[in-house]
């Protein structure tokens, strides 16, 4: 087992509704990849930034009411929300999409998890693509490691 | 032809779902469903072992994605296309959707007046109008509490806005299920007129547009024009039509069952016919209309008068084929 990467990366709230793609590359040999992948923060806990954010949304979307501030504030804490893709040398295998903010997922040509299709870890550029869904904190701190196993 | 009691958007632990596939399919089956299509965020890893399950349950399962997008929803049923998600941005979404509707699939746009930033990113239609306006149908209802709410409302209003620009676009429900619920608050069925439950024929009966959605009514209705009879979706002669309803329970439904029903109304781009009916006798009602005709039930449940019934569009005139049905791609009238 090798490290592919390791790296951190910095999303701004101006970077949500983006992809960031990050490329590595995988070496002759590699029968399957680890892939760990994390973000923070999760949650933004300032309650009053929060109501009024869903409050402005709320309004600018249904132009009326949707909820009660009651239930606006069972909504909190508004959290952050990345989804993740992998691209192979042969195309796209999958997505992980779900609120997560830790996830691994396993990558071989027999078996994938969390949203990806099992593929020949072939070798050649790879991309993994970090899809920001909603971001509602300055900044979110992303840590991807992936590792081959030979 | 007879109607399917059909799901037509799901999702497992292939995306942010907590059943895995198989505990979908066994759960659809414990529900007395016909069919259900997998409609994972953004992937079709699931899609294999649903259909095997489906198999060895006796239960239809028809591949399909969500396409969830920065900017709005998209369930794709039929998984034909290649349409990658990444690549749909407002400018390009209606190419998107034509391509996939020419790979055979059939689009609809998912919860479109959903509350989405910063509650459900992307849930809430942001796209232009113009721009969704040849997806084959449209989630009228959705979710928990389908017929009831603000944006339950503006989807209505949404749809008889597109129906009334001469468009046909069939009604649906999306159930958008998640997680296992052993009795859902409130929830509905979309009933896909087919003639079998088989992918192919449940395809193609959502590519009509032979749908109605329902809270604990099942309604058999047609459209009868110079002495033919025409399902839900079909395109009509111009002139009059007699639109013949009959309900009746849907005897497991498991939220809380309507006690009895009010009135029809005949819902036409020219106005709107009320006429009574109740559980198991059939009405006939006439009706002209230029573009599109509804038909919506009204009963009592919970000891209120609720709209528990909506039918997909019959239409007027313009371009059907020879079983007088819908074009099921690229929909304008």
């Amino acid at each position: 087992m090798f490290v592919v990467l390791d790296g951190t990366y910095t999303l701004a709230r101006a970077d949500m509704s983006t992809h960031t793609k990050i490329p590595f590359y995988l070496p002759e040999g590699v029968k399957k990849l680890h892939i760990d992948v994390a973000y923070s923060p999760k949650y933004n806990y300032n309650e009053e930034y929060g109501l009024a954010l869903i409050e402005k949304s709320m309004m600018k979307q249904a132009g009326e009411p949707l909820m009660t501030k009651g239930e606006m504030r069972a909504c909190l804490p508004l959290d952050n929300h990345l989804s993740y893709s992998i691209d192979s040398p042969k195309g796209a295998i999958g997505t992980a999409h779900r609120g997560n903010d830790r996830q691994s997922f396993l990558i071989s040509e027999d078996f994938a998890d969390g949203g990806f299709y099992p593929c020949e870890t072939v070798a050649g550029e790879w991309t993994f693509v970090i899809s920001a869904t909603c971001i509602i904190t300055d900044t979110v701190t992303v840590s991807l490691r992936i590792e081959a196993e030979e | 032809m007879r109607f399917f009691r059909c799901e037509l958007h799901t999702h497992t632990t292939s995306s942010d779902g907590s059943m895995s596939p198989e505990e979908l399919v066994d759960r659809a089956v414990e529900c007395g469903y016909d069919a259900i299509v997998l409609t994972d965020h953004n992937t079709v890893a699931g899609v294999k072992r649903a259909i095997s399950a489906g198999k060895n349950r006796g239960l239809t399962v028809i591949p399909g994605i969500e396409w969830t997008t920065f900017w709005g929803h998209f369930t794709v049923t039929g998984g034909t296309s290649d349409v990658l998600w990444r690549d749909i941005t407002p400018q390009n979404v209606d190419a998107m959707i034509k391509r996939a509707q020419e790979k055979g699939d059939v689009v609809a746009v998912a919860h479109p007046k959903r509350m989405g930033f910063p509650l459900c990113s992307g849930c809430h239609c942001d796209y232009d109008p113009c721009k969704i306006k040849g997806a084959n149908n449209y989630e009228v209802w959705s979710h928990y509490y389908p017929n009831e709410g603000v944006a339950a409302r503006q989807q209505r209003e949404q749809w008889y806005s597109l129906l009334s620009e001469g468009l046909r676009i069939g009604a649906v429900y999306g159930y958008d299920w998640h997680r296992r619920d052993d009795v859902p608050p409130s929830y509905a069925y979309t009933y896909v007129g087919a003639e079998s439950a088989s992918e192919k024929d449940i395809l193609s009966g959502l590519g009509r547009g032979t749908t109605y959605i329902t809270v604990g009514v099942l309604a058999d209705c047609a459209a009868v024009c110079e002495g033919r009879e025409y399902p839900i979706g079909s395109v009509l002669p111009k002139g009059e039509a007699e639109i013949s309803v009959l309900c009746e329970r849907i005897e497991d439904y498991r939220s809380d069952k309507p006690d009895e029903l009010t009135r029809a109304e005949i819902r036409t781009d020219k106005g709107v016919t009320s006429a009574p009916i109740r559980f198991g006798e059939r009405i006939k009602v006439k009706t002209t209309f230029e573009k599109y005709c509804v038909v919506e039930i009204y009963g009592k449940r919970k000891r209120e008068e609720q709209l528990l019934a909506i039918t997909s569009a019959f239409y007027a005139g313009g371009i059907c084929d020879d079983h007088g049905t819908r074009r099921s791609a690229g929909n304008r009238a």
